[in-house]
């Protein structure tokens, strides 16, 4: 086993066992919680046998399993900035919501205002 | 310009406010004086702008953080609709615009004439507008024009009246300077009668220090697109 195998084995291992408890525990978001055990079993099998990826990017029509790592990642990223971009627009907006309320709460009325 | 009181009851002025604490008294004053139920939005300042708005006469709302005029002016608006408004005003801070101008604002929606009346510059006063300001809003202009449809000669102005109607079916979601062509986009989308009226914008040394400047229009332009795009 190599160093970076001995590294990294125990942290994917733990990673795994985290998802795979929280998808037995957490019923909800069950596709979100799969996709996760799914990806980490994935990964400890690339650093286990790396030459496992290049079957699967042979499979996929892609020549060495390095390249399917590649734009595997690459393709992650952008959906996973995607996703995080839209969160923070959605808290954003809560923000401003919350901040809205809070100041027609305390509105103070000037001199010039009537009640309606 | 004496005011009308017809033209005045039911009228409130929406002012987003942010760090003007050194103007917004003036600002307000002559408002109150011509009889308008002012509401000014302190979109988190760290000055005194609450206070002096209050000294002047308005009533204030403020933002706990700074949100960007889009959301204080929508926090105004609902404040006003809240309070019975028939008119509002939207009307910028520092200092650009005058209470004597309003009554043109108003006239029109207050004769039924349209829902949706847009102060312009460039109508009668465009010799006053500084050369690379002019060029900026003719760009705003056409963009505003090929996203929205309308062919408007002001993009960008901050002095508008809105009937009842027409404020009620605004809901602002840009909250940063990007709200002005995001409202002629939501009046458009009612079918509600759109009129523009010439007003006056005087340049200071401040206001011009607070305006927009190119690298701002093209964030304007950015989170409008965006805003397009994910909503």
């Amino acid at each position: 086993m190599s160093l970076f195998q001995l590294l990294a084995v125990p942290f994917i291992a733990a990673m795994l066992f985290a998802s795979a408890r929280n998808l037995l525990k957490v019923r909800a978001r069950l596709v979100v919680s799969t996709l996760w055990v799914l990806l980490w079993l994935a990964t400890l099998m690339a650093v286990i046998d790396p030459d496992s990826t290049t079957q699967v990017a042979r499979a996929l029509g892609i020549q060495r399993g390095a390249d399917l790592l590649v734009y595997s990642a690459v393709l992650g990223f952008i959906v996973g900035f995607y996703l995080v971009y839209l969160k923070l627009r959605q808290l954003s907006r809560e923000i401003t919501l919350l901040t809205r309320e809070l100041a027609m709460r305390d509105a103070r009325d000037g001199p010039s205002t009537r009640e309606p | 310009m004496t005011v009308q009181p017809e033209v005045c009851g039911g009228v409130w002025i929406v002012i987003a406010a942010y760090n003007e604490g050194a103007v917004i008294g003036d600002v307000v004053r002559p408002l109150v004086d011509s009889g308008y139920d002012v509401v000014v939005v302190d979109d988190g300042s760290r000055d005194a702008t609450a206070a002096r708005a209050r000294e002047a006469g308005a009533a204030v709302l403020r933002h706990a953080l700074n949100r960007g005029q889009g959301a204080a002016l929508q926090s105004g608006l609902t404040y006003a609709l809240n309070r019975g408004a028939q008119v509002v005003v939207t009307f910028d801070a520092d200092g650009q615009h005058s209470a004597s101008d309003v009554p043109r604002l108003v006239r029109p929606v207050a004769e039924g004439r349209a829902d949706v009346v847009l102060g312009s510059r460039f109508l009668e006063h465009a010799a006053g507008v500084p050369v690379a300001r002019r060029t900026l809003l003719r760009l705003a202009v056409v963009f505003t024009g090929v996203m929205s449809g309308i062919r408007l000669t002001d993009a960008h102005n901050g002095l508008r009246a809105l009937s009842r109607r027409a404020a009620q079916q605004l809901d602002l979601q840009l909250d940063r300077m990007a709200h002005a062509s995001e409202i002629v986009d939501q009046i458009v989308r009612t079918g509600l009668p759109i009129l523009e009226v010439p007003v006056e914008v005087r340049y200071t040394p401040y206001s011009l220090g607070k305006g927009q400047r190119a690298g701002a229009a093209a964030r304007i332009a950015w989170d409008y697109l965006l805003n397009k795009l994910f909503s």
